[in-house]
């Protein structure tokens, strides 16, 4: 639980965890657009060979990539499953009902286990580089052009920024109190439904009483600060564009261009 | 019964292969009395947390083992039939009150206990006894834990730990943020329950203070390792080994110490600032008889 999505990052100090963090945004975004472009054995071979290199660009070992294709085992297990047993079309090998196991069938089950894989190793790119408060920043970097249409950009990207503040601080507290109702006899991930859900109910109400208490002072340290919503901010950490950034975007671009020359 | 808790060259790697990687505790040995007072004592970040948390299981040592009574504990050990060692024995966190949750402050004192098979009259009895250990006001069994001062919240929680009978009583700075008054009572109770109830008790602390006055024990430790094992007034006379590891030196041995400076030699060294008074006026009383 403790290595999904959050509390993945790796400190580093690869040209990846430099780069600006909007930039790596759209880096993914965009590769994960192109992942569905991709039809042909060169352009998932130019799509993969791409990844690789930001891979071996951000200097972490193979080892977190499977580890971030963990979680979602099971859901590219199913989804293959379906493809193999219910795709239909092509040379038919076996048919049993409605489950057909066709040519098409297998054809589009690789594909999509390659196109998974694709997308989870940039995404996991991402995460093991990029701190939660700069993902916070460089989404409200790429959402400052919103602005011209009255969305309250500087309140949203706040209000990201203060829940991943408090995500160490709840993950902490979580701990603690479960090592305390441990103590006191609590069995979590023990017993039967019920008892499962029921002994999670000690551990909720402290946490709830405390995000509350949390809420509060936070507010109350606002305003004697003078916070008012939708103003400007300046930030502590600032990100420049440099030179690596504009690299690794005109990489994705020549990417894009490639796969566009040559899918079929 | 005997409940020596003894650990035996115990490592505890926090986030094993990863960069994140921390060696909090290295090789530890240490062995704690059935029926003894020992303090733990240490700079932040020495391991002091992580080592008490071994004490029930809550953490397994990476290496070595810790055995409590007849239960050894290792890397190996099934989280499952941890419930007999949990019962025996009472964890009180840093900030405790933070583990209220039920509706009144009765069935949360309850909550251990039940959790542990009490039931019925049994189970009144020991929230009773327990409240009353602590010296609440039975009126407020009936509240809720979280109208409570935050003194009251801390006396409900230790209540709530005492509820389940321990046999060794773990506590994590279990004084932090409480005015002195509700400070010395806290430290008081405890005593009691060394003495009168014989309950093993494994204090840490940063208060210098209160570890000379109350430990018979004091445990030192510094990044990971434990330093030193001594008798309270062993340690806090040797001002150098307490500058070295950033540790203050009791009011009471820096006021024996001044006498001395002084020329006036107390006939002994007194941790407890009530003997040292009693020790200084016994001393200025010899000198009158003298002169
Ligand atoms: N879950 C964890 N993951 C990684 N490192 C940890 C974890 N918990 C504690 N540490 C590290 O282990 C070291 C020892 O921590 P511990 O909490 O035992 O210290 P302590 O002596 O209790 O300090 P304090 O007096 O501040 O309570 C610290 O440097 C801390 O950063
Ligand atoms: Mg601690």
């Amino acid at each position: 639980m403790n290595n999904f999505i959050f509390g993945r990052y790796l400190p580093g100090n690869s040209l990846i965890h430099k780069m600006n963090p909007a930039a790596k945004m759209l880096i993914a975004f965009a590769y994960i657009i192109m992942v569905f472009f991709a039809n042909n054995l060169i352009t998932y071979i130019v799509m993969a060979a791409t990844v690789l290199l930001f891979v071996l660009l951000s200097k972490c070992s193979f080892g977190y990539f499977i580890e971030g294709l963990m979680p979602m085992l099971w859901v590219i297990i199913f989804t293959v499953m379906i493809q193999v047993f219910f795709g239909s079309g092509g040379h038919v090998y076996f048919s049993w009902g409605i489950v057909k196991l066709t040519s098409y069938g297998i054809l589009n089950a690789i594909v999509l286990t390659i196109r998974f894989m694709l997308i989870i190793a940039m995404s996991t790119v991402l995460t093991l580089t990029t701190s939660p408060l700069e993902i916070s920043q460089g989404i409200s970097a790429l959402l400052k052009p919103l602005k011209r249409f009255n969305f309250p950009v500087e309140t949203f990207s706040l209000m990201i920024s203060i829940s991943l503040r408090f995500v160490p601080t709840l993950t902490d507290e979580t701990k603690l109190i479960m090592d305390a109702q441990r103590s006191r006899g609590v069995d979590f991930g023990d017993g039967g439904l019920i008892k499962r859900v029921k002994a999670f109910v000690p551990l909720l109400i402290p946490l709830f009483v405390s995000a509350f208490k949390h809420a509060d002072d936070l507010s109350i340290a606002m305003e004697a600060r003078g916070y008012q919503t939708n103003r400007e901010r300046s930030h502590f950490h600032t990100f420049k564009w440099k030179p690596n950034d504009f690299v690794c975007m005109l990489l994705i671009l020549v990417m894009a261009i490639v796969i566009f020359i040559y899918r079929s | 019964m005997d409940n020596a808790i003894l650990f035996k060259n115990v490592s505890h790697v926090y986030q094993e292969n990863t960069p994140l990687e921390f060696h909090a505790l290295e090789d530890v040995s240490l062995k704690i009395k059935s029926g003894s007072f020992v303090s733990i004592i240490g700079k932040t970040g020495s391991g002091k947390s992580t080592l008490i948390k071994h004490i029930n299981a809550l953490l397994k040592p990476t290496s070595g083992s810790v055995t409590i009574g007849d239960k050894k504990i290792t890397s190996h050990t099934n989280n499952k039939h941890l419930k007999p060692l949990r019962q025996k024995i009472g964890m009180v966190f840093q900030f405790p009150e933070q583990q209220l949750f039920a509706e009144t402050v009765e069935e949360d004192i309850a909550f251990g206990p039940s959790n542990f098979g009490v039931t019925g009259d049994e189970l009144n009895d020991t929230v009773m006894h327990a409240a009353n250990l602590v010296h609440l006001d039975h009126d407020l069994l009936k509240k809720s834990p979280f109208d409570l001062s935050g003194g009251q919240k801390r006396r409900v929680a230790i209540a709530g730990v005492l509820a389940m009978n321990p046999e060794i009583l773990v506590l994590d700075e279990p004084t932090a943020g409480l005015d002195l008054e509700g400070q010395q009572y806290i430290l008081d109770l405890i005593r009691r329950l060394n003495r009168e109830e014989n309950m093993t008790i494994v204090l840490v602390s940063h208060q210098m203070d209160d570890v000379a006055k109350y430990s018979d024990r004091v445990v030192v430790m510094s990044g990971g390792k434990v330093v030193k094992k001594c008798y309270p007034d062993e340690l806090f006379t040797d001002v150098n080994f307490l500058n070295k590891y950033d540790l203050q030196v009791p009011e009471t041995v820096k006021i024996t110490k001044d006498l001395a400076d002084k020329g006036v030699t107390l006939d002994k060294l007194s941790l407890d600032a009530d003997e040292l008074i009693n020790g200084i006026i016994n001393k200025l009383r010899n000198e009158d008889k003298d002169e």
